[in-house]
Formats: structure tokens, sequence, C-alpha cells
């Protein structure tokens, strides 16, 4: 595969150091992830649960951001468990983490004291705020940082507070920009023999996804603000009512070619006739009505058969779906997205596929996250290469705690 | 890259986008819609290592190119192809947007007010998401490609990529058959909602009202804040906040506790606000617009803004900087936003050998 041969000793807990790893392990990458029995991936204590039970091994948001790796304990807080820890890290490529700044040094495994005993680890650090700046310190999360980077302030109506974006939702941009630095490392090491560090900042990470509204005020000095769900220059353009129970059809009408066909489509109803809405200016300029109309029809239909409907016809419309629309999705059934992998505790359960495919090298899914400590045994003496002695003695001593 | 002849047209009808996601690129024009433009396109794709293409979807054209045929010319190159849906499947033809993909990708239902439609997030997230995959995606082809010689197909689906962005949503529905509703200003559980976002005397912050080693020595902390302003009712101060458990708090002790802290943010601005969480130390954030960004001190000291060059305005633009740091390699600066065409001569007669008359010909004809 892809990184066969690339081994990563993988210190990083929650959201984004762990995805990173992610995309490295299903891609053939060896990933150990390294927790502790008394500090487990914080992760391990994040709903949703099997059957809505909690338990270190039944955290669905754990399971799909852990895939494919080894999962081991070790006690850093013990002696001989930095020992271990070294010993991991002389063996692997990358180090990933993701602890608040110092916490790494803290246990001498920051990358300048790695650095020292393995010149050539690739090494990358994740955190909200980033290693250094007045803020660095500052204890969050990701939902946190959604807030911070400016996310929420442009979501929702203009006349309401802003909106709640679901999630953690920095934490699913940051990823991105640490795995292609990362591969770039590892070019980098093929050349000149070299390892590297890599800091990220989730709140850099996150701007990025936002640089249009910071390029708006950066430009023409306008402060983005929010406006539900309309677009610059395309009406009808939101999500329009449909019948049912929160059934939502999106739709963008974009441009006099769209508005023709959106008219032939609805030939009954007489409002089309209006001369106003013949252009985008006049249809931007009477939206509130025209979203009304357009919402007086679609209220009488399921959401679904408008989207084929609208599909049919060339114009860009669809279902806002929800979590169990997701499952039922005929596109994402037909290229695999979810990926079913049995759990020892979780059983049956799905596995986010990524949003791009290699189509000559793809990702393979071979393993569940890995239960706390799972595979112990495996990585200290078969990749490790300690003998049972040396593991029974390290366990007794609670070195693997 | 490549723009039709007279330029990209989203160069005016979305500037600021344009901008953020063209700095420091060449630009050449090229119509690729014609026999000419079509065969100056394969000489460059016979000389580049990736070749990108993504959807209008303002009139949904789609590159004629196929991996196959550019393949042929070409073994290493690595094609990566952006779409709505996708390669393959019953809907891989169908027409997106940013709004249709954040709604199919399921994003969109989660976010807004209860008593309104769902909303999308106002920078347009869907291009991104799809062009951040596509990045990996095209570097990790790089990456077996120097192993195997070989380049290949990187297929994008704009959907997918979206579904990554919802943290939980999917097992909340796999593992216990929850459909996760969207919850306005409030973050949703099973049990109950509890309130993200507070109205302060200037605007917005963040704060969850929760237990633990993270959100309880952060309510602790605000409690003891509001007890020195003597404003804390007593049950607030009684709380043993390092085992208080939002997963089995109820709908009415969240609303006991949260009207005086409601309360409280309201007479103060998000600027105190901030200060105390920075010396508080408390999981309580501003909701920051461009101004408050522009002017953060953090991100100053860490040096995160760049000022580059912006053809079209004649002038400098403060810009983001990378969202990485490096020890060894020094990312490249964007050089600037570039004009339409720019490096046209660069491109044609220095990469491609292109006589210079030929050049003046196709631009007269239309093709450059």
């Amino acid at each position: 595969m892809v990184f066969d041969g690339i081994k990563v000793a993988d210190f990083a807990w929650m959201g984004v150091g762990a995805i990173v790893t992610r995309y490295l392990a299903d891609f053939g990458a060896t990933v150990i992830k390294i927790e502790s029995r008394t500090h487990p991936d914080g992760l391990r204590f994040s709903r949703p649960f099997r059957d809505d039970k909690q338990g270190l091994n039944r955290s669905g948001l754990y399971a799909n951001f852990n895939s494919n790796k080894y999962g081991v304990t070790l006690n850093l807080n013990h002696p001989k468990g930095i020992e271990i820890a070294k010993r991991i890290i002389n063996w692997a490529d990358i180090l990933s983490e993701a602890f608040t700044p110092d916490t790494m040094k803290r246990w001498g495994l920051d990358y300048e004291s790695v650095k020292l005993f393995k010149p050539d680890i690739i090494y990358y650090s994740t955190s909200q705020l980033g290693q250094t700046g007045p803020e660095a310190a500052m204890p969050g999360h990701g939902v946190a940082m959604g807030a911070y980077s400016g996310f929420y302030h442009i979501t929702g109506w203009p006349d309401r507070a802003p909106s709640y974006v679901y999630g953690a939702y920095p934490d699913f941009i940051a990823p991105r920009f640490i795995l292609t630095a990362l591969i770039g490392a590892l070019i980098y090491r093929n050349r000149t023999g070299e390892g590297q560090y890599i800091e990220n900042s989730q709140l850099e990470s996150a701007i990025q996804f936002l640089s249009p509204a910071i390029l708006q005020y950066s430009i023409s000095g306008v402060v983005s603000a929010r406006k539900g769900n309309r677009h610059n220059w395309a009406s009808p353009h939101g999500a329009f009512r449909c019948s049912g129970n929160e059934q939502w059809l999106a739709l963008g009408i974009f441009g006099n070619k769209d508005w023709s066909q959106f008219k032939e489509l609805l030939h009954d109803c007489e409002w089309l006739k209006d001369e106003r809405f013949e252009t985008v200016l006049g249809r931007k300029e009477n939206e509130d009505e025209l979203e009304k109309l357009v919402e007086a029809w679609t209220i009488s239909y399921s959401a679904f058969q408008l989207e084929q409907t609208l599909q049919k016809a060339g114009l860009s419309a669809g279902v806002v779906q929800n979590n169990k629309d997701l499952f039922d999705d005929i596109q994402l059934k037909d290229r695999n997205h979810f990926i079913m992998m049995k759990h020892p505790e979780m059983g049956l359960s799905a596995y986010d596929a990524h949003g791009f495919r290699l189509c000559r090298t793809p990702a393979k899914f071979n393993k569940p996250a890995p239960c706390l400590g799972e595979h112990n045994k495996f990585v200290y003496t078969n990749i490790l290469g300690m003998s049972n002695e040396e593991f029974t003695d390290f366990s007794r001593e609670g070195v693997f705690d | 890259m490549v723009e039709p002849p007279g330029g990209d047209r989203y160069r005016i009808t979305e500037q600021s986008y344009w901008a953020a996601y063209n700095g420091g690129k060449s630009s050449i024009t090229l119509a690729t819609d014609t026999k000419d433009g079509k065969y100056l396109l394969y000489e460059l794709i016979r000389k580049v290592d990736f070749f990108i293409v993504s959807y209008d979807y303002v009139d949904s054209k789609k590159p004629d190119i196929e991996y196959e045929e550019i393949s042929k010319i070409n073994k290493n190159i690595i094609m990566v192809s952006i779409s709505g849906f996708g390669k393959g499947g019953q809907c891989s033809h169908w027409r997106t947007s940013d709004i249709v993909s954040m709604a199919k990708g399921g994003m969109m239902y989660l976010c807004g007010d209860t008593d309104r439609a769902p909303v999308r997030i106002d920078v347009e997230q869907a291009y991104l998401h799809a062009g951040a995959e596509a990045a990996e995606g095209a570097l990790i082809a790089f990456w077996e490609r120097g192993k195997s010689g070989l380049g290949q197909f990187v297929d994008v689906s704009m959907q997918e990529s979206v579904i990554w962005s919802l943290m939980d949503a999917m097992q909340y529905w796999d593992l216990s058959g929850h459909i996760i509703p969207r919850a306005g200003q409030s973050r949703w559980t099973p049990n109950t909602k509890y309130k993200t976002i507070w109205e302060c005397k200037d605007g917005y912050v963040f704060l969850w009202v929760g237990g633990g080693v993270m959100h309880g020595k952060t309510i602790a902390s605000l409690v003891s804040w509001m007890k020195e302003e003597n404003v804390a009712p007593g049950f607030l101060t009684e709380i043993n906040w390092l085992k208080f458990d939002r997963n089995t708090a109820s709908a009415e002790q969240y609303a006991a506790i949260e009207k005086p802290i409601a309360e409280f943010f309201r007479l103060k601005t998000k600027e105190e606000l901030w200060q105390n969480a920075l010396s508080r130390k408390m999981i309580l954030y501003p909701l920051s617009t461009s101004i408050d960004l522009f002017n953060s001190q953090h991100l100053q000291e860490r040096e995160f803004w760049e000022e580059i060059y912006h053809a079209d305005l004649h002038r400098n633009i403060k810009y983001p900087g990378a969202a990485v740091k490096l020890n060894k390699v020094q990312l490249k600066k964007p050089a600037g936003i570039p004009r339409v065409g720019e490096h046209n001569h660069n491109i044609y007669i220095n990469l491609l050998n292109m006589q210079p008359d030929d050049l003046i010909f196709l631009v007269k004809i239309g093709v450059i």
C-alpha cells in the first residue's frame, strides 16, 4: 500500500491528531496509538456510545478516528514508561502529538529532546492556538475554536443571534493541512535524510476556510454578516420547506438559463409570469416575495421527489439530509462511503471512507478501532522486540498502565 | 491555473473568494473547448505532475478529458477530478453547488434555529472541503508515484468531503438510532440541550456549562468571578462543578443555571469577557469577526498575516499565512494574485517552446 513501511508513534489524542494518523493507517502505515489506562484518550468518553451505553470501547467518535491502528497503553509517568516511549519513537518515522503545549516537554519527549536521539524524526504538534503566542496555553477544544475562528458569526439569520455550527468544525479542517505537510516532510527526508518539526495551530487552519471573509474586509473594509442562505447573485437560493416533518429542499438558481428551466418545470404557477422575476437583479430585489412563492410550491411535494425532478431538469437541488438520510443515500451506498467493520465490543459499525479515492492504490479498511490496550502484547513483543519475560515484568510493574 | 480567455468569471463575481485561493499561482489563458486549445492543453499535460479539474456549478460544464486518455501521453500524470458526487454511482452526473453539497452532505440539517430553515455557513465551505481532500489525495498519489513511477486518477466527491465535518452525527444514528436536530444557539444531546452562544453587551461569546476537568473548572472560575461581583446566586456556588454531568442534567436544571449567567454576560463586553477568560483560563471564547482576527495580538505575535500584491487592485492586501510551520522547509510566500494570463509568455514560450508569433496569433483568434 501507499504508506507501507511508514511507522507512526501516535501520541495524539482527541480529534485532529488522530484523524491525521488515521489517513496514514488507512493507506498502509503502521500506526501505534499510545494511551494510558489511567488517562485514556478523551474521545473514549465521548458520545455516542453503542446502544447509548457508556464504555471505554464503545464510543463511535473514538472509533471513526482510529481505524486501522494498533492500540497500546503506556504509563508515561513511570520512568520505564518514558524509556519504552523512546523505543517506540526510535522505531518510528513520524511522531504525532496533540497535547496542550509543553506537555510532551514535561516527559522529555518534545521535538528538541527527541531529535537528539532520533534526528530524522518527522514530528508534528497540533494544538488549538499553536505552540507559541500569548494565548497558546489557553484551554479549549474544536467547538470553542469554531466560535473563535469566526464560523459562528457568519452562520444564521441577519435578524437573530448567530447559530452554532454543529460539532468541532475546525477539527476537520486542520488534519488536511497537517497531512499535506507530513507528506512534504517525508519527501524532504527522502531527499536529505533529515527529519522535520511541523507545528499546526487549529485556529490558523480554520481561518484558511474563512479567507474570503477575511479578504472581503482586507480588500473593501466590509465585515461579513449573516444572511441566512442567501447568495450574492443567485436567487432563489436557500432551503425550502417541503411536505412532511422537517423536510427541506436546498435549491440554487444561478442565472437566467437556470431560471428559464425552473419556469418550465413550474409552468402552472401564475407568479412566474411576473416581469420582476425575469432578471437576476429583479429576483434579488424581490427576493423576500420570491422565496415565499417558491416555498408555496415546494410545500406540496416531498423533498426527495423534488430533488429528482429538479436534477433531471439539470438544476442544482438536493434534499437537506439528516444523519439517518445519509445511510439511506443511494450515491453514498453506490460509492461504499460507509465501511462496516466488526468491533469486539461495538459489533458491526460504520466508518467513513475518505472524500477522495485513489483509483489504483486505494485505502483499505482492515481493522476497526482498537480497544484500550488491545495490542499491548503484539506491539511490545512482535514490533518492538521485547521478550515475553520483559513484557511480563513491565506489566507487573505498572509500566503499561 | 488555466483560465478561459478573458479570465475566470469568478474573479469578478466572487472577488474575495477568488483572491483567497489563487494567490501565488501562475495564470495562463486557454480556450480548452477548441481543437487548438485542447491540443495545447495536452502539450501542457505532458510537462506537469498534476492535472486538476473541477466542475463549474453555474453552467454545469464538465471538462471533457478522461484520465485514460491523458495517461497514454503522460504515464506519470496524477489527475485529480473534483465533482459534486464523485465518479460512479447513480447520482454521479447530478449538479451541485455549495448549498446542495452542504445539504446532501448532512451539515446543513444540523445548523440553524429550530423555527426556521436549516442554514449553511455563509462562506462557501463545500468547495474547500473538497479542495482540501483533493490536495491530500493528490499528494498521497504523488508519494506513491515516487515508489511505482506511475500516476493515477484521484476522484473527489464534494458530498463525501463534507460528511467528514459532521463529527459524531453518523455515529449517533449508526450506534444509537438518534436523528440529530438543529438547536439554534444550543448544542443538542439525547437528554437535553445546553446553550453554546451567549449574547453579551456588544456581541456574542461561546461557553458550555459542563462539568469535569475541562468545563467544570471553567464554570467554577466563572461562578467565582460572578461571586466577586456579588451576582452569583447561592445555588450556583453550591454545585460541585467538577462532578456536574451535562449528560444527566435536566432541561430545568440547565434553564436555572443559564439564566443568571446570561444576565451576567449581557452586562459585559466581548473584550471584557475575553480578557477575564484569558486571565482565569476559562473555555469562554468570543465569536470573532474579521476585525477581531486582524486585531488579534496572538496572531500578530505568531506572524500569521502576510502582505501580498493584488495585481488587479494594484496594491497590497493583508492575507492569511500558512496553516502549518515547518522548521527545515520555508513555505513559499504567495507572490501575489496574478493578472489574467500574466504568465502566458513564460509558460507557452519558455515551457512549451512556442514561437512568439504563434502566441500572438493564438491570442488574436481567441484560443489563448
